[in-house]
């Protein structure tokens, strides 16, 4: 039977880097889902975003709403061009060993006829949100690039692993 | 290649209920763990919740969760308070028949020897009715941190009464690699 659901490439980080990027990525696919683990060299404590581009694309071309809840506030948003898609990560004066997870979904990444739709869901202890965003360009997903917005950097640990799904 | 998603074990609740499905001797060879559950519980109102053991011990999970329900004057709503419904919502006795609820847990990195376990629920209960807890949506971003850190290998989720006939749950593990 062939195989629907396969990692593409895996990135785990055993020194810190600036950033975790996936590039040439194969368009044999239908869908990509990325799983993000993240933990940002910040010395605070608790959570912080991370930058997600598509394509390399640091124009304004991104827009996104979501919901959250927070241990101090619960609430939506909606930016309308916005410079980067946000996920999250947890910042180094957390608790040893903990990540942030994040979960992307972008459907008929290849298509050339329509802008990107991602779905994702965003999650550190005290953050829990589910996400849309919508990248304005009807070119095909070859690269994803995952930096820290303080030019900071990922630490040792960090996993990110992005597989294709194939509808037939 | 090898299976990248692959079905672990699956339950299917016969007539006679199940107070708990369990899912025990997990193989710590994938990279990640995906439950998918639809469910119903003997629990008499509209809306129940389950309670996630790991490793036989609901302790050390703490989280976040964000909900919504259709309660009068429903609002989106932040709770830190996880225990007893770590799994979870899922559709009562009470809630329109032939109603299963929808409920996805996803555990990252579950064998790790060295770190505290990531996991997310996102789960649903819709009833296409009102009244108190007529519907409940939610998404759990969890941690569990037993301190002397191991890997997931068995995994039981309990509802306040039982799940009734019908009700499934599959474990599947992601590799990689």
């Amino acid at each position: 039977m062939p195989a629907t659901y396969e990692p593409i490439a895996t990135t785990t980080l055993t020194s810190p880097a600036a950033s975790i990027s996936f590039s040439s990525i194969p368009q044999t696919y239908t869908d990509l889902f990325m799983v993000a683990n993240l933990r940002s060299s910040d010395p605070r404590s608790g959570g912080q975003s991370v930058n997600l581009r598509l394509n390399g694309d640091s124009g304004t071309n991104y827009s996104k709403t979501g919901v959250y809840g927070s241990s101090t506030s619960v609430g939506s948003f909606r930016q309308t061009n916005a410079g980067v898609i946000e996920l999250s990560c947890t910042m180094n004066g957390t608790a040893a060993g903990v990540f942030a997870q994040n979960r992307v979904n972008i459907m008929n990444y290849s298509n050339a006829n329509v802008f990107k739709t991602v779905l994702y869901r965003v999650d550190t202890e005290i953050y829990a949100s589910g996400e849309i965003a919508l990248y304005r360009s009807t070119s095909a997903i070859t690269s994803i690039t995952l930096t820290e917005p303080s030019s900071l950097n990922w630490v040792t640990g960090c996993s990110v692993t992005l597989y294709g799904i194939k509808a037939a | 290649m090898a299976n990248t998603f692959v079905k672990i074990a699956s339950t299917t609740v016969g007539s006679g209920g199940s107070s708990a499905i369990t899912f025990s001797s997990i193989p710590n060879t994938y990279t990640d763990l995906v439950i998918k559950i639809s469910g119903r519980t003997s629990t008499s109102g509209n809306t129940d919740t389950i309670t996630l053991s790991l490793n036989g011990s609901s302790s050390n999970i703490s989280g976040q969760l964000l909900f919504y329900n259709s309660n009068a004057g429903g609002a989106l709503n932040a709770s830190t308070s996880v225990s007893g419904q770590e799994g979870g919502f899922i559709n009562g006795a009470t809630s329109t028949s032939s109603t299963f609820s929808n409920v996805e847990i996803y555990f990252t990195n579950y064998a790790s020897t060295s770190n505290p376990k990531r996991f997310s629920v996102d789960s649903t209960q819709e009833n296409n009715a009102t009244g108190t807890n007529a519907m409940y949506m939610g998404f759990f971003a969890e941690l569990w941190n037993p301190g002397s850190q191991v890997a997931i290998s068995s995994i039981t989720l309990t509802p306040s009464a039982s799940f009734v006939q019908y009700s499934t749950a599959t474990l599947y593990g992601i590799s990689n690699s």
